[in-house]
């Protein structure tokens, strides 16, 4: 059984598993983001395991446990690193409240944060993981993580999972874009993640300022188009894809209105990534 | 006479604004000019979004039963016309939402 700590922005996470690819697939997203803390405090005491079961020889399978507490069924040991990432965010979403969670995407231009929230479909995913290839600095893909008082955005840079159609359009926008394994058969079809840059990585504890929210809707063959938008319907929005909104009570409400008020807000239609990472980066050069 | 005809055909029920104390209170935050106003309400966790109207009526109904004359009275109280049924009409439409909304409540003469 070996461990391995990793810092994931505000969580520290520690790993415990005996299967070798996993760690060789940690080990390639999240070098620079190991800690090398003798005694580290967890936030989440993971351990990644083969189930001791006859499937063991036939048909190999993994299983997730947090606080020797199995939320999901066993999956198949090639999909281990998927596995860990969506069980870190599980946990992340069901214990987090500290923090309010935006579904969003959000990389920084400097000191500041451009969030691009979404629904599964939107595109967040695709358009972040472009900007970040652009140079932008990646804070988070999944998880928006918001710190109330402020309204700053806090990073968790990890490795972005770039589903089916998305992966092709990633290598076309950039050959050389560091992909880790292919999963050919996820719940969510094939998956491929982009890995975070050693820069933010480095720095995952220097949070951004709110300053552009841009509610992305990827559509075909279409030009791109940025619009500005109304704060109020921004709100409705930015409060729609928050996951713990309702949870946080007047703490959300005024998280949200803070970020409202600090933000230029926009939807922005796209197709092709080139272009859509010129019209975002604009917004940072204007 | 169309004035009349709301006033003799409805029964125009009290209103009043909902019994909170300080830490029920609602709370706006306001986004800037020609936006409505997002408005937390600490007593069912909703968020409602309001214009002026709402945000007004709001402002102005008292914590004790008002009936809705008095309640006209009150909105135009820099009036020099009397309201017209119409805008009385949009009164009447904006109570009854903010009561759906269980931002205020209606007690029936």
């Amino acid at each position: 059984m070996t461990n391995i700590v990793l810092d994931a922005g505000p969580f520290r996470v520690g790993i415990r598993t005996s299967y070798s690819p996993l760690l060789d697939t940690l080990r390639y997203f999240y070098r620079a983001s190991v800690c090398d803390e003798v005694t580290p405090v967890l936030d989440f005491d993971i351990r990644l395991d083969r189930p001791k079961s006859l499937r063991r020889w036939v048909r190999p399978q993994i299983q997730f446990e947090i606080d020797s507490f199995r939320p999901f069924e066993p999956h198949p040991a090639e999909n281990a690193f998927p596995m860990y990432e969506w069980g870190l965010n599980w946990c992340i979403a069901t214990s987090a409240h500290r923090y309010m969670m935006l579904h969003s995407g959000v990389v920084a231009f400097g000191a500041d944060a451009l969030i691009l929230p979404g629904s599964p479909g939107s595109g967040k995913s695709t358009l972040t993981a472009a900007l970040h290839l652009r140079g932008a600095r990646l804070l988070s893909d999944e998880f928006g993580l918001v710190l109330p008082e402020t309204a700053d955005l806090l990073p968790m840079p990890r490795g972005i999972p770039l589903k089916n159609a998305s992966i092709d359009a990633i290598l076309e926008f950039d050959s050389a874009a560091p992909l880790g394994p292919t999963y050919p058969k996820t719940r969510k079809g094939r998956v491929r993640h982009l890995r975070p840059d050693q820069e933010s990585q480095r720095l995952r504890c220097l949070p951004a300022s709110p300053r552009w929210l841009v509610f992305p809707t990827y559509e075909s063959g279409a030009d791109e188009l940025l619009q500005p938008l109304d704060k109020t319907e921004a709100f409705r929005q930015l409060a729609f894809n928050c996951f713990n909104y309702r949870l946080l009570g007047e703490t959300g409400f005024s998280a949200v209105a803070r970020l409202i008020r600090r933000v230029d807000c926009y939807t922005f239609r796209f197709s092709q990534l080139d272009r859509a990472t010129d019209v975002l980066t604009g917004l940072a050069n204007r | 006479m169309a004035q009349g005809l709301i006033l003799e055909t409805t029964k125009p029920p009290q209103y009043r604004s909902k019994t909170r104390n300080q830490s029920s209170r609602l709370i706006v935050a306001s986004l800037g000019v020609d936006c409505q106003a997002p408005v937390f309400d600490p007593l069912t966790g909703e968020t409602h979004f309001l214009n002026d109207l709402p945000q007004i009526i709001l402002e102005s109904l008292p914590d004790s039963p008002t009936p809705i004359t008095e309640l006209f009275r009150i909105l135009n109280s820099e009036g020099e016309e009397d309201l017209n049924a119409d805008t009385k009409r949009v009164i009447l439409d904006t109570l009854e939402l903010l009561e759906a909304a269980e931002l205020i409540e209606s007690y029936d003469l």
